[in-house]
């Protein structure tokens, strides 16, 4: 556990003394606060549901610059070999590494408070609503962060590591679209494998345990698969 | 390994790898997993474990014996994790938990939608219509989908009007912003989004019964067969659309009036009711039995005495509205002042046409128990003429606008009079009076949303006790009033302001730890804006 703790306390310190971090945090503001300002203003709606869908689109682009340096990096640098042999487990290394994520996510998504704060200044919110529209998108938050860690696995170039995560994330928020193309044995699959019909309820005020059960379940299974290619180095 | 297998290997990849490409295409072309896709797909896989089984030694060579080991226990332990997490989302999809968190537990269904959800035993289909960008279109989803959530045997779907015209022909649709509830043959229409009359429109298509109402005869009333444009006939069309089983009633030779009738309607009288006539209606009511009376101007009738009792009273001039009127024809009103009412909740917005229509009063102040909903009103340029001759309005003679045409009254008191009223309308009388009987006639109910009006008015009136007691949520009044000023200060600061004040923390940390420039985030911003395709720069 102190293991743990130590290693997510490193990563954190390091996306905190980097200045791509609050580059990416800046970027982020602005086009949420872009979303929020259009969508409130112009529907003078005390509400944030159409912001928090704003934001499922925005984080997929935000996500892969988070995470594609995470084990890439460390790849490229040869620093891998050291955390590996350190005297860490893979497991350990790849949840410090996700946890340390979740948590600037976290802190990105807390500075957004302040939209509930306007709103809540000048319109009569539903704190309800905004409660599960914060949990839903930090759980998705969170499915999005795992396959970018498992995709920056992948790989020591950077570039191609986002670039492939971008790709998987759009796949899975893309998926339910051709959900009716796949016949009626597996359109119900298909359609539930897809983030946003997940994501809809959270945004309303509704909190479905299937729907946060599915966000865990991808970062399980993408956490377990990024610590299998992390071993693989060994097998050779 | 016999030399045959090694001889075929190759090949039988091949073919396998062709037969699992082919079983695949097959199943997306004809969106059926039958028995061509499974023997397709078993020969292929068949032939490919040929193909591996034939080149096991190259494999492992190639990939290395400690490599094939940690590989395979690696692959197990994930579809392994792969399969647990399966079986707990399949689980979850049956048994999951929901928790509304909204103050007015807005995406919670009632007791009642939940008890009739129940009794659907067969699946039932909703189709709704409505056009891309339609904002009611979400409100719909949101409430199906609570559906949906409780009951396996509701599905639904949603369909552009403008992309599938022929959809809306095939269900004969007035226009979007229509929920069709299909239930093998039998189909029941909503065209208000909230849950009471979704809930209503579950329990009529999956009643086993169809709703009887009774149309009184024998004294020159609009005729359901009748096709001229004076006649009922489409009115009939309309109802048996709507699951409505409709029979014609003469209380003359049969006078026995059972509340088996959900609704009598008497639609547009010419002559008076017999006494015998009158006690049955009496006797019917009485019971809790519900009424739509559709009486014209000046017509010798003594329709009123139906309805008297619930100071409701037919008028005798013609309503006549310059403002409104209708090809030049001040007679014909066009009404667009809906009233809040159960009725015409989903009127705003809509036009309907009243031909030659009379007032409906109501008595001031309400008799103990008594609930008056003015349903519609012509313009306040509009009046009641009095007089045949003139049509001018006379101060004193006349009565001026805005006229009510329509009113639904809710008997809510128990039948002594002076006592208390109650809050449970069950068995309790419902009426609905128009002062007009030809804006749903054939010539006139295709004109505007006079069907709609008329449908609502008597779906309303047919509701059974279990539909009367889902109360409507009530609206949630979250929109706010920004100035000018304030919208800017929300522009600035969000957009502005805050993104700012990370860079200003991220210059301090910069600063402080010297492990960055202060201005490095900025610098990186910069590049990246720099090298968005929009922006022309390399």
């Amino acid at each position: 556990m102190s293991n743990l703790l130590t290693m997510t306390g490193k990563e954190l310190r390091s996306h905190f003394v980097s200045p791509i971090a609050y580059a990416v945090m800046a970027f982020f503001l602005v086009l949420s606060g872009f979303f929020f300002a259009t969508a409130v203003l112009f529907s003078q709606d005390s509400s944030l549901r159409y912001v928090f869908s704003d934001m499922s689109i925005l984080l997929l682009l935000i996500v892969p610059l988070i995470t594609m340096r995470l084990v890439a990096e460390e790849k490229k640098s040869g620093t891998i070999e050291l955390l590996l042999t350190a005297p860490l487990r893979d497991g350990e290394v790849v949840l410090g590494k996700f946890l340390a994520a979740l948590v600037f996510l976290g802190v990105m998504l807390a500075v957004t408070g302040y939209y509930a704060l306007l709103i809540w200044i000048f319109g009569k919110p539903d704190w309800g609503a905004i409660i599960s529209g914060y949990l839903g998108t930090m759980l998705l938050g969170a499915a999005y962060l795992s396959l970018g860690l498992f995709t920056s696995s992948l790989t020591q170039n950077q570039i191609i590591a986002g670039a492939l995560g971008f790709a998987l994330l759009m796949l899975f928020f893309l998926i339910s679209w051709v959900a009716d193309f796949t016949g009626p044995q597996f359109s119900g699959v298909v359609r539930y494998l897809g983030f946003t019909d997940h994501f809809d309820d959270f945004t309303k005020g509704v909190i479905d345990l299937k729907d946060a059960v599915f966000y865990i379940s991808v970062v399980a299974v993408s956490l377990l698969l990024t610590v299998r290619v992390l071993e693989s180095r060994r097998w050779k | 390994m016999p030399k045959w297998i090694d001889d075929l290997s190759l090949p039988a990849g091949f073919v396998g790898l062709l037969l699992v490409a082919g079983a695949i295409a097959y199943y997306f072309l004809e969106s059926d997993f039958g028995w061509t896709v499974g023997v397709l797909a078993a020969l292929g896989l068949l032939l490919l474990g040929l193909f591996i089984y034939g080149n096991s030694v190259a494999i492992r060579r190639r990939v290395g014996a400690r490599q094939l080991r940690y590989g395979t226990n690696a692959v197990v332990m994930v579809a392994a994790l792969f399969g647990v997490l399966t079986l707990v989302n399949l689980f979850l999809v049956r048994n999951t938990v929901r928790w509304d968190l909204t103050a007015a537990g807005e995406f919670t269904l009632s007791s009642q939608s939940l008890r009739a959800l129940e009794n659907v035993k067969e699946p039932v289909k909703v189709i709704g219509f409505f056009s891309t960008g339609d904002a009611s279109e979400q409100k719909a989803k949101d409430l199906l989908k609570q559906y949906a959530n409780k009951s396996d045997k509701i599905s639904y779907e949603f369909v552009d009007p403008d992309v599938k015209p022929t959809e809306v022909l095939k269900y004969g649709l007035g226009g979007p912003g229509t929920l069709v509830f299909l239930r093998g043959a039998r189909r029941q229409d909503a065209t208000s989004l909230d849950e009471s009359s979704i809930t209503s429109a579950i329990i009529r298509v999956t009643a086993d019964k169809p709703i009887k109402v009774a149309f009184l005869t024998g004294h020159g009333e609009k005729s359901l067969d009748i096709a001229d444009n004076s006649g009922y006939r489409q009115v009939k069309v309309l109802l048996e659309q709507n699951n409505y089983q409709l029979d014609t009633i003469n209380l003359t030779t049969s006078p026995t009036l059972t509340t088996d009738y959900a609704l009598v309607v008497v639609a547009g009288p010419r002559s008076s009711l017999l006494e015998k006539e009158k006690e049955a209606m009496k006797g019917y009511l009485d019971a809790g039995g519900r009424l739509l009376v559709m009486g014209d101007p000046r017509l010798d009738t003594d329709v009123n005495e139906l309805i008297s009792k619930w100071g409701v009273e037919i008028g005798a001039g013609v309503v006549l509205d310059p403002r409104m009127a209708a090809a030049g024809d001040m007679g014909i009103v066009v009404v667009q002042n809906y009233l809040w009412s159960a009725v015409t909740k989903d009127m705003n917005g809509l036009q309907t046409l009243f031909p030659y229509a009379t007032n409906v009063t109501k008595k001031v102040p309400a008799p103990a128990g008594i609930w008056y909903d003015t349903l519609l009103e012509s313009s306040d340029a509009g009046w009641v003429e009095m007089d045949k001759e003139t049509p001018r309005f006379d101060a004193g003679v006349d009565i001026k606008g805005p006229v009510s045409m329509g009113v639904a009254v809710t008997d809510q008191a128990s039948p002594e009079p002076g006592s208390q009223p109650s809050a449970v309308t069950k068995d309790r009388p419902r009426l609905v009076v128009f002062g007009d009987s030809d804006f749903v006639a054939n010539g006139f109910i295709g004109m505007g949303a006079n069907a709609d009006l008329f449908l609502n008015a008597v779906n309303w009136l047919a509701q059974s006790e279990q539909e009367i007691q889902i109360k409507p949520k009530p609206p949630i009044q979250r929109s706010m009033t920004l100035s000018n000023g304030q919208k800017n200060f929300m522009l600035v600061t969000t957009v502005g302001l805050l993104p700012f004040m990370v860079l200003v923390v991220a210059g301090v940390v910069g600063w402080r730890t010297g492990s960055f420039s202060p201005l490095a985030p900025l610098r990186l911003l910069a590049r990246l804006f720099r090298r968005t395709p929009w922006s022309g720069g390399s």
